[in-house]
């Protein structure tokens, strides 16, 4: 078989590049490397590998709590924070500092905050005679530093869209449902919840694309350990193509990922739109 | 000129640190830097605890540490185990074969030997970065660190830092293996300037002089036997230069 000339990819996008890097597996020598045509093999491969399946497993894993504990804290802070007293905005102002600071650096400090045997986070809870937790040295906590860091990395910047979205809703309808007696729980779940359905629908898809290609947190403290607890799929690729020099292998686990994460989002329109 | 070619320029080896301050607290004597009278993994567990005990009076340790590896969980450092122990490389003779390699008797008692110095004995701190490992030691919180050459220039600038070197351990009974590599200075043969990188690289690596200050101010052995006159000179180096040359040889 001839091989494909490089020239032919340039110019295309990334995805597609990436969809015909993964129906051509490599035959690689180290002169005059060439790519031949294997068809699906590259999924085939995919299938029967346990790191990938372990893989796969822990990013719906990670998805499956992060998003909604992120949501839900969003929304909640936003309603608590939604007034425009002096103090309110102070402490907004406080709310928002992660959002100023680089995931990559926040992940170091955490890290020396979730030290196992002198960190911060252990001194605290032995204050409360808890003794000290491993943390992200435990296959089991790993994933829950994780998602503790990126919570308190993104929390703030999903508040403020909430936030956009409540100063959006009239007054006058909340006035309207307490003259007619409505309680506060009713006024959130008549009024406030469906007036926020177009932002609840923009925060939701964009948290999910955002956590499951969650990368920094993983790559700075635990790369994928320990025992691949917290090996999600954008860390295995990223160690396929740049550590194993498996482009193609990595490039499938791109497409999968891509796959995964439209389906989800199909399915997050159709139930926010239905509802409508 | 066809091929890549390379200057030889750094060369490494993995020495013993032992902070003498700890050791002198706990009555260690000092390990002595003569290679034919290099400590056991054995002695160095037995020391590490013993140290450990002392610093911390006794508490569990939040502070002070018996021991630990430079570059943590890094193959680079950790194979030196199993060698030591007889069980070969871990990688079958095709380059491609694992198993009965890589869990042979040998490697399963050299990575319980590493399991045990973190969990077991918990002479060693755990969550660290290969990054973090060479401060803990040069902040004076660390008793033994097994580690490169490259760490020199940095314990040399930490201040209060006693220090010593000591030849690698091997296990008792077992072979010497002590992990080493090397650095150069390479020349692409598709670059445009390929007679000026030459005349760089020569002006680099065969220049004695710059050698030597190299040597004396980072620390990191180099592919040049002025590296020998600099550690006969130099006491840091105890005059001998067998713990550094062992390995020396063979990479450089």
């Amino acid at each position: 078989m001839e091989p494909i000339p490089r020239k032919h990819w340039i110019g295309t996008p990334l995805c597609l590049r990436g969809w015909q890097r993964n129906i051509e597996s490599k035959k690689r020598k180290y002169n005059g490397a060439r790519e031949i045509f294997v068809g699906l093999q590259n999924y085939i491969s995919l299938v029967n590998d346990a790191i990938f399946l372990n893989s796969l497993k822990v990013t719906l894993v990670l998805n499956l709590f992060i998003n909604p504990i992120q949501i839900a804290m969003a929304l909640l802070l936003a309603l608590l924070l939604n007034s425009n007293t002096l103090s309110i905005r102070v402490f907004r102002t406080l709310i928002m500092i992660p959002i100023g600071i680089s995931l990559a650096i926040a992940s170091v400090i955490w890290g020396f905050a979730l030290n196992p045997h002198a960190g911060l986070v252990n001194s605290m809870l032995s204050l409360f005679g808890i003794p000290h937790q491993p943390f992200l040295t435990s296959s089991t906590q790993a994933l829950w530093c994780v998602i503790l860091i990126a919570t308190w990395k993104g929390l703030a910047y999903w508040m403020v869209i909430f936030l956009a979205g409540l100063q959006e809703i009239p007054e006058q309808l909340y006035e309207a449902a307490i003259i007619d007696g409505a309680n506060s729980w009713q006024c959130f779940w008549g009024i406030t919840l469906p007036l926020l359905k177009r932002v609840l629908l923009f925060v939701l898809v964009a948290d999910t694309t955002a956590n499951f290609l969650l990368f920094v947190p993983i790559f700075v403290l635990t790369r994928g350990g320990p025992q691949m607890s917290t090996n999600v799929l954008m860390h295995e690729s990223y160690s396929r193509a740049f550590v194993y020099s498996d482009m193609n292998s990595a490039l499938t686990i791109v497409t999968v990922i891509l796959v995964i994460l439209l389906s989800i989002i199909g399915i997050q329109f159709k139930l926010l739109k239905a509802s409508e | 000129m066809e091929n890549f070619i390379l200057f030889p320029w750094e060369t490494s080896t993995q020495v013993l640190f032992y902070n003498k301050d700890l050791f002198r607290r706990a009555g260690v004597p000092e390990p002595p830097m003569d290679v034919t009278k290099r400590l056991t993994w054995e002695e160095v567990v037995e020391i590490a605890r013993k140290v450990q005990a002392v610093a911390n009076e006794g508490k569990p340790t939040t502070e002070f540490w018996g021991f630990t590896f430079d570059q943590v969980s890094r193959l680079y450092q950790i194979q030196a185990l199993p060698e030591s122990l007889g069980g070969g490389s871990g990688v079958g003779p095709d380059g491609l074969t694992f198993s009965g390699y890589m869990n042979n008797e040998a490697w399963v008692k050299a990575m319980q030997f590493y399991y045990d110095l973190f969990n077991t004995w918990q002479i060693s701190p755990k969550g660290l970065t290969p990054e973090e490992t060479p401060t803990l030691f040069s902040s004076g919180k660390v008793g033994i660190f097994v580690g490169g050459t490259w760490n020199i220039s940095m314990f040399m600038a930490a201040e209060g830092l006693e220090w010593g070197m000591a030849p690698h351990p091997y296990f008792e009974g077992g072979e010497v293996m002590t992990p080493t590599g090397s650095w150069h200075l390479g020349i692409n043969p598709k670059s445009k300037h390929v007679e000026q990188a030459v005349r760089f690289a020569k002006f680099l690596a065969l220049n004695d002089e710059l050698m030597r200050d190299w040597f004396r101010k980072i620390g990191q052995l180099v592919a040049n036997k002025v590296m020998i006159d600099v550690i006969k000179e130099d006491p840091m180096y105890g005059g001998s230069p067998t713990i550094f040359t062992e390995r020396w040889f063979f990479t450089s």
